[in-house]
């Protein structure tokens, strides 16, 4: 990623803009141009913010411009819709499966001093 | 001052980060007897005002059901901007999803810039230029380490969403008033990391004398007195000053207490006031009138009166403001260090 292309991408990253198939109503996230499971064509879809943690891992190794945010634990979330997607978890101490988790805006990671703040949704504990 | 056409608050929402440090734990360190409160809130390594800012915003939208289409201006009232040059307000625009046809900018007055931009939405919301607008006070406030400001400085926040009455409102707005002089009790250069204050003249001259005068000022044009109100919220840089103003001007603890939350959370700066006003506002019933005082250092202070409606029922925020401080897990003063940033690997 750049600048430039997480700039791209904001729209998707910061409000779980994901897609849905026009042909079987297969929902991913991120949104992807043909359905995964059918190849019919996708148009864009508002997921829900709420969900559960289905996986987990925790995250030591990674790239120099996360250094401030490792180790993180990385999740598989099923939304409330069915949907699963694969998010990073905050404001979390030890993760469980089935947690109930929300979607919320986090920094993701920074450009160096002088440079870009990322953001993007994470997932933490339901309020 | 009062708007020509009445408006009023449609939803609210606040959002304190998980994490507080104890005073004593501060105090140990430095070798000091001093604890103003008992802890404050301090922001996780992800978040900034920014993220505040999103998370009250979202709570007031989610909370009210505020149609988002119609919302026109997104202020932020804010002394700890992630950026010192790019707009806050457009980055929590685009990720609550709102128009991009709305007014944005950020505020700035010490602790008084989340009222300052209430203000400016009682304007144009009155005056038609918009139908709706947000007015956020956010703050991850800084105090230099072993210096009386580390004990307070916290992060947190409010957001306020704002209509014209008729287009129903929880809370309608009967009058404000504003006070403010060149009084440097506080302030922070231009790419310094960390304010300064001239100790002692914090209170009298700035504190007291701005919110007194603007509540005083209030009371003096519109008539009211400290018995028409059921509460009162007033800016919270400690336990010790707002209790102490209460008193001054009449106030009683009954009415100050369900909006003093700074002995658990801490100064939130820009979202102090507004955080004690959404307190208030989840006790609340209709009838009632609130007065809020905010003080910005530098020096200012806003007064505003609102009278809670029938509607504040089913707009409360949800969870309320106790929940989010009973959620809170103390963290020790390196994990303080480490997500201030003031550690760094």
């Amino acid at each position: 990623m750049t600048e430039v292309s997480d700039w791209r991408f904001r729209r998707y990253r910061y409000r779980l803009i994901g897609s849905r198939c026009r042909e079987c109503g297969e929902t991913s996230y991120p949104p992807r141009r043909r359905c995964a499971r059918c190849g019919g064509a996708t148009e864009e879809y508002q997921l829900p913010r709420r969900g559960r943690v289905v996986h987990y891992t925790l995250l030591k190794a990674l790239p120099t411009r996360y250094n401030r945010y490792r180790p993180y634990y990385l999740a598989v979330v099923e939304l409330s819709d069915g949907t699963r997607v694969i998010g990073m978890l905050t404001d979390v101490d030890e993760p469980s499966e089935g947690m109930e988790v929300e979607a919320t805006l986090r920094k993701l990671y920074t450009y160096g001093e002088d440079g870009k703040i990322i953001y993007g949704v994470k997932f933490r504990p339901v309020l | 001052m009062r708007p020509t056409r009445e408006v009023g608050i449609y939803g609210y929402g606040a959002y304190i980060p998980r994490y507080i440090i104890e005073n004593r734990d501060i105090a140990d360190l430095w070798g000091r007897d001093a604890t103003p409160i008992k802890s404050k809130s301090f922001p996780s390594y992800d978040e900034d005002t920014i993220t505040i800012a999103y998370e009250a915003a979202l709570r007031a939208i989610e909370s009210s059901g505020a149609d988002r289409s119609l919302i026109g201006a997104v202020f932020i009232g804010s002394e700890s901007k992630p950026y010192a040059v790019k707009p806050s307000g457009t980055v929590v625009a685009e990720a609550l999803g709102l128009s991009r046809n709305i007014l944005s900018a950020d505020y700035e007055f010490a602790c008084k810039a989340g009222t300052e931009a209430m203000q400016t939405v009682f304007g144009l919301v009155s005056s038609g230029m918009i139908r709706m607008g947000l007015a956020i006070g956010a703050d991850t406030a800084q105090g230099r380490p072993g210096d009386e400001l580390e004990y307070t400085a916290a992060a947190g926040g409010a957001a306020y969403i704002i209509s014209r009455v008729e287009d129903g409102v929880l809370a309608r707005l009967e009058a404000s008033y504003t006070y403010v002089s060149d009084t440097p009790d506080f302030w922070r250069r231009s790419l310094e990391e960390y304010p300064r204050h001239l100790y002692r003249f914090t209170g009298e001259p700035a504190y007291f004398h701005h919110i007194m005068s603007s509540v005083k000022g209030l009371f003096d044009e519109y008539g009211y007195s400290p018995s028409d109100f059921k509460y009162a919220v007033f800016h919270q840089p400690n336990y010790k000053f707002p209790t102490r103003v209460a008193k001054k001007l009449g106030f009683t603890m009954d009415q100050i207490k369900p909006g003093l939350v700074v002995a658990l959370v801490g100064n939130t700066y820009s979202g102090s006031s507004l955080l004690g006003l959404a307190a208030t506002l989840d006790v609340a019933q209709p009838g009632d009138k609130i007065l809020l005082a905010s003080f910005g250092s530098g020096a200012g202070s806003d007064s505003m009166v609102f009278e809670v409606t029938d509607l504040i029922e089913e707009r409360r925020m949800k969870p309320p403001v106790s929940k989010l401080i009973s959620r809170m897990v103390p963290g020790d003063y390196a994990t303080y260090a480490m997500f201030r940033d003031i550690l760094r690997r």
